[in-house]
């Protein structure tokens, strides 16, 4: 029961630390992306609205945005209470290490699916009245950005575990190495790769998200590329997250090692 | 009864020490924890809290190996020494959310932050929020989440830094308090005069070893290499100082005014034999005491 309990108030307090101050803030304006989104994607894709949706939406949301708040988050999970110091007070509770980090995760993963549910469905409502154009498969695309957001989030907090650099190294990965990986579909790695999923939207190549997963394959319907993405990223992101569980609790954390 | 065992314990941090071989065991009640900084005191306790692992050895705190058992912590209330603190909380409800991870809860926990704050006397101060604090009321805000949960092990990393003398009296007081109640409470300072006000019972630590264990006197008495130096007054300060240089269990004399100072290594010969030469020469002393059996002294003798 203590460790259900130690799990709910890890889990609520990190929601709270993710709304309040200037972070609540910034991520209330980036959670209005899906508002662009709403008003940009366009069902013909054509001209102008297709640049648009192609440069800003897919481009701009997917590949920069949701990965850089899942960085931004996700190396705050453990990386505040480390940097804070404050981690000395959590791992001397009754509670598992691993189900406080897993607290943690999902209150922060929840605070911001949050804010994206409320302006997204604010989005959505707004449409008719502002004379938007329609929105090409909102839930496929909005499922996509979340399963995406929660798999790098539960990467990059797993990664702040272990290295102090988290940050550094998952900009480097944003902006450097996604691109690459993104070419290596068939031995599976392209699954981990930002870029791929954007080309897997916008060229409607659905074939691509499975060419190296053969095995996979015989169980997708076809025509259900985003739902599938889905499904992989929530394997993803169980993973990411049972492996960062595991390090935070066989990891010591000296804070301040007084050596002779 | 051992309230927590280190057996051959050695910790390194890459390729610095941080402890070396330690063993021995924690009795019951209040005992400090001695060293000058960067001794590895703040080791020690992070491996009794279990922080750390050992490179080598066992620890065992309260029958459990504290690194792969958190449900210690639920016997076990800590206080580091480091000046960390979500600083945009209230005091009260700091306190209230590491009780609430202790399975407190409602009126339970309720009741439980009020006693804590009650005992570390911040009830008021408790509704500002601690980035406002002063720096001994950070020290007393971090002992109250250490008690909220009602521990029978306390472990207080230099838990008087920062206090001024009302607080830090009140503090010791405390301490007292909840040694008297049937705790164990192990606190660690650099200050000697502070540890020597708590307890008589103390772990001295320097370079990463445990230099001595026990009662204060009990360590003195094993520094026999060590003459003990003893003080005396008396208005024939002169004809007192032959008499005693003539004792067969005294080894140096040295006249200052109406003191003598002077060196023994059987000081209970001594005392034992000081009364007879008093009544049978009709001496007269005014004061009698022990120079070097203060923590300070000894602290200087292991580790000087």
């Amino acid at each position: 029961m203590t460790q259900i309990r130690g799990f709910l108030v890890a889990l609520q307090q990190a929601a709270l630390d993710a709304l309040r101050g200037r972070r609540g803030l910034v991520l209330l304006l980036i959670s209005l992306v899906p508002m662009l989104i709403a008003f940009f994607a366009d069902g013909d894709r054509s001209g102008l609205r297709n640049f648009v949706y192609h440069n800003l939406v897919l481009n701009v949301a997917f590949q920069f945005v949701i990965p850089f708040c899942a960085l931004l988050l996700g190396a705050s999970v453990l990386g505040d209470e480390l940097e804070g110091r404050t981690i000395t007070y959590l791992f001397t509770r009754p509670v598992d290490r691993g189900l406080i980090y897993l607290g943690r995760l999902f209150g922060t993963g929840i605070a911001f699916s949050v804010l994206l549910a409320i302006t997204l469905s604010a989005a959505l409502h707004l449409r008719p009245v502002l004379n938007a154009p329609p929105w090409l498969d909102p839930f496929g695309t909005v499922k996509l950005a979340v399963g995406v957001f929660w798999v790098y989030l539960a990467i990059f907090a797993g990664v702040r575990t272990i290295l102090k650099r988290a940050l550094l190294v998952g900009m480097l990965y944003i902006l450097v190495l996604d691109l690459f990986i993104s070419h290596m579909v068939y031995i599976g790695l392209a699954q981990f790769s930002i870029w791929h999923h954007v080309a897997v939207i916008y060229t409607e190549d659905f074939e691509r998200t499975y060419r190296g997963l053969r095995f996979l394959r015989q169980a997708i319907p076809e025509g259900a590329a985003a739902s599938e993405s889905v499904r992989f990223l929530a394997v993803a992101f169980g993973l990411a997250a049972f492996l960062g569980a595991w390090f935070t609790r066989t990891r010591e954390y000296p804070v301040a090692g007084a050596v002779a | 009864m051992s309230i927590a065992r280190f057996d051959g314990v050695a910790k390194w941090y890459g390729r610095v020490i941080g402890l070396v071989d330690v063993s021995l065991e924690l009795p019951a009640g209040v005992i400090g924890l001695l060293g000058p900084n960067g001794a590895g005191k703040s080791t020690f306790l992070k491996l009794l809290t279990g922080q750390l692992f050992p490179s080598q050895g066992k620890v065992e705190v309260l029958g459990c190996d504290p690194f792969r058992t958190p449900s210690i912590y639920r016997r076990l209330g800590f206080c580091p020494e480091q000046d960390a603190f979500y600083e945009s909380m209230r005091g009260r409800d700091f306190v209230r959310y590491l009780g609430a991870y202790q399975g407190l809860s409602g009126g339970t926990l309720t009741r439980a932050v009020d006693a804590a704050l009650e005992r570390v006397g911040l009830v008021e101060e408790s509704k500002r929020r601690i980035r406002t604090y002063s720096k001994g009321m950070r020290q007393r805000i971090k002992l109250a989440q250490a008690i909220v949960h009602d521990p029978e092990l306390l472990v207080l990393d230099e838990p008087l830094t920062g206090m001024d003398p009302v607080g830090r009296r009140k503090t010791i007081d405390l301490m007292a308090e909840l040694g008297a109640e049937g705790r164990t409470v192990l606190v660690s300072s650099h200050v000697l005069h502070e540890v020597e006000s708590m307890t008589r019972e103390v772990v001295l630590i320097y370079q990463g070893r445990v230099r001595a264990h026990g009662t204060v006197s009990e360590i003195r008495s094993y520094l026999d290499r060590y003459p003990y130096r003893m003080l005396v007054r008396s208005p024939q300060a002169r004809d007192l100082a032959r008499a005693l240089l003539a004792l067969d269990s005294v080894t140096g004399v040295s006249l200052e005014g109406d003191r003598i100072h002077l060196t023994t290594l059987k000081p209970d010969e001594l005392c034992a034999a000081l009364p007879s030469l008093v009544l049978d020469r009709d001496f007269v002393i005014e004061e009698f005491d022990a120079e070097d059996a203060s923590l300070d002294a000894i602290f200087e003798y292991l580790v000087g």
